[in-house]
C-alpha cells in the first residue's frame, strides 16, 4: 500500500484528471514515479493518461510487474 | 523542470485556496524529486504545520542558498516567535549562513546590493508574487505557536455566560405554552400544527413531488435500443450515447485502446485490451451494467465481452475505485447522472484487427477503437 502522502498525491492527480488539466495531472504523476518508482498504483494511474499505445503498455507492465496482488 | 514548475504553480494554487496539506505533499514532493529546488522549500515552510517542518524547510533553503532573504526573513520569524529550544537554534544556523555569505538579516550586506542567488530554481523560475511567499513566511506566530493557546478566564467567563443564557431561552421556549417550540417552527414555515405532525403526509407531499419532477437530461438523446443489422455507423471518438437510461462514451479518444500481455501476472489468452470509457447512469435506479453491455468486435467476426474480474483487479492495482478509474465493470452505478470512468478489458485473440466497441445493444453506432492489437 501506497503510503499516505503518495496516496494523497494520487487523489491529487485524480481530480486534476476529472477536470480534464490533463497536462497538470500527467506532469504530477511523472515526477511521482521518479519519487515513488516502486509504487504500482502511479504506473496505473499514468496509464489511464499514456499517449499512445506502446506507453500504456510500458506503465501497465509496470504496473503489473510491481503489483504483489494475487492472481 | 517544466513539470516541476507546473506543479509548483498547483501547490501555490493550493496554498492560496486554502488547502495546505494538499500543498504541503506536492511542494514535499518537488523536494524529494529535486532537494535543491528553493522554490519548493520555502514554499514547503510557508504551508508547514508546525515549527520543526518550517524550521527544516527554512535551514534547506539557506543551505542552497546561504543568502535568500525569504529564508533569512522566514527564520527570524521563528527566531522572534518560538517559545521554545527552537530560538537558540535559529540563531546560530543563522549567524552561520551570515558568517559564510557577509549579509546580516535585513542588514544591507557591504556589497553587493542585492545578493546573488545561485540555485537555478530561482533564477528561472518567475512564480507566485514574493510578497505572498513573504506573507507565508512571516505569519508563524500567527498560525502555529509551539505552545497552545487556550481560551483566556475571561474567555471562559463569556462563554460560561453565553451557554447559560442559551439554556435559560430554550428552557423558556419548551416551557413556555404558546411560546413551544412546535408553534415557533410552524409559524417560521407557514405550516399549520397538524401539518408539521403528519409527517406521513410530509413525506407524501415530497414523495409527490419528487415522482413529478421531470428527469435530468441525458447528455445525448436516447438512441432506439433495436440494432438493426447494417450499416453500421462508426462515429466520432468523442461522441456518447445513450441506452436504457446509461450514457456512455470513450473516457478520452488518445487512451482508448492498449493491449498488454498479462496483468497481475495473470496471462491473456492472447491480448489484454483496455478500453476507459465515461458511463453515467440517468435511468432513475441504481444498476450495474452487466457484462456483455459493451461488446468489442473484430473484422474476424468475433465478439469480446469484458472481463469483469480483471477489470476489478486492474482497479484493484492501481489503489481502489477513484484512483485510477471511478469504477470497475460490475461495480452498481448510482443514478445521479455523474459520468464515472471506467476500465473495461477484453481479452482479444491477437490476429483482430479493426476493433471496435458497442454498447447497450446498440450494433449501429459504434467507435472504431484499433486497427490491431498487434
Amino acid at each position: 500500500m501506497a503510503s499516505p502522502e503518495c496516496q494523497a498525491l494520487l487523489r491529487t492527480a485524480n481530480r486534476l484528471f476529472r477536470f480534464e488539466d490533463l497536462c497538470r495531472a500527467r506532469a504530477l504523476l511523472e515526477i511521482m514515479s521518479d519519487v515513488y518508482p516502486d509504487e504500482p498504483q502511479v504506473w496505473a494511474a499514468l496509464a489511464t493518461m499514456a499517449t499512445d499505445d506502446a506507453e500504456m503498455t510500458t506503465f501497465l507492465s509496470r504496473a503489473s510487474r510491481l503489483s504483489t496482488l494475487p492472481a | 523542470m517544466a513539470d516541476a514548475k507546473e506543479i509548483l504553480q498547483l501547490g501555490i494554487e493550493a496554498a492560496r485556496d486554502g488547502n495546505r496539506e494538499e500543498a504541503r505533499n506536492l511542494f514535499a514532493l518537488l523536494t524529494k524529486q529535486d532537494p535543491t529546488n528553493i522554490q519548493a522549500w520555502l514554499w514547503l515552510a510557508g504551508v508547514s504545520d508546525n515549527a520543526s517542518q518550517r524550521r527544516n524547510a527554512l535551514e534547506r533553503a539557506l543551505q542552497i542558498d546561504p543568502q535568500n532573504e525569504m529564508a533569512l526573513r522566514g527564520l527570524r520569524a521563528l527566531s522572534g516567535n518560538t517559545r521554545s529550544g527552537g530560538t537558540e537554534r535559529n540563531r546560530s544556523f543563522i549567524a552561520a549562513a551570515r558568517e559564510r555569505t557577509g549579509s546580516l538579516f535585513g542588514r544591507q550586506p557591504a556589497q553587493p546590493t542585492k545578493p546573488a542567488r545561485v540555485s537555478r530554481q530561482v533564477t528561472e523560475v518567475p512564480l507566485a508574487p514574493e510578497d505572498e511567499l513573504t506573507d507565508a513566511l512571516d505569519t508563524f506566530d500567527e498560525e502555529y505557536d509551539e505552545e497552545p493557546r487556550g481560551p483566556s478566564p475571561l474567555m471562559w467567563g463569556v462563554l460560561g455566560a453565553i451557554a447559560l443564557l442559551l439554556i435559560v431561552f430554550l428552557a423558556t421556549q419548551f416551557l413556555g405554552g404558546e411560546n413551544s417550540i412546535g408553534n415557533f417552527v410552524a409559524s417560521s414555515t407557514g405550516l399549520s400544527d397538524n401539518s408539521i405532525s403528519d409527517a406521513t403526509a410530509v413525506a407524501a407531499t415530497m414523495e409527490s413531488i419528487a415522482a413529478t419532477a421531470s428527469p435530468q437530461a441525458t447528455m445525448t438523446p436516447a438512441v432506439p435500443n433495436t440494432p438493426t443489422p447494417m450499416p453500421v455507423m462508426l462515429i466520432d471518438l468523442t461522441a456518447t450515447l445513450t441506452s436504457d437510461g446509461v450514457t456512455y462514451g470513450l473516457r478520452d479518444p488518445l487512451i482508448a485502446g492498449d493491449r498488454t500481455e498479462k496483468l497481475s501476472d495473470v496471462p491473456a489468452t492472447d491480448r489484454y485490451f483496455v478500453i476507459v470509457v465515461l458511463v453515467s447512469n440517468n435511468s432513475g435506479n441504481n444498476k450495474t451494467i452487466p457484462a456483455d453491455f459493451f461488446v468489442l468486435k473484430d473484422d474476424q467476426g468475433r465478439d469480446y465481452t469484458v472481463n469483469v474480474e480483471r477489470s476489478n483487479k486492474l482497479v484493484d492495482i492501481g489503489g481502489g475505485r477513484g484512483v485510477v478509474t471511478d469504477v470497475a465493470a460490475g461495480d452498481e452505478l448510482p443514478s445521479d447522472s455523474v459520468p464515472r470512468s471506467m476500465a473495461l478489458i477484453f481479452d482479444v485473440k491477437a490476429d483482430a484487427t479493426n476493433l471496435r466497441l458497442y454498447g447497450g445493444g446498440n450494433l449501429t453506432q459504434g467507435w472504431q477503437i484499433a486497427a490491431s492489437v498487434q
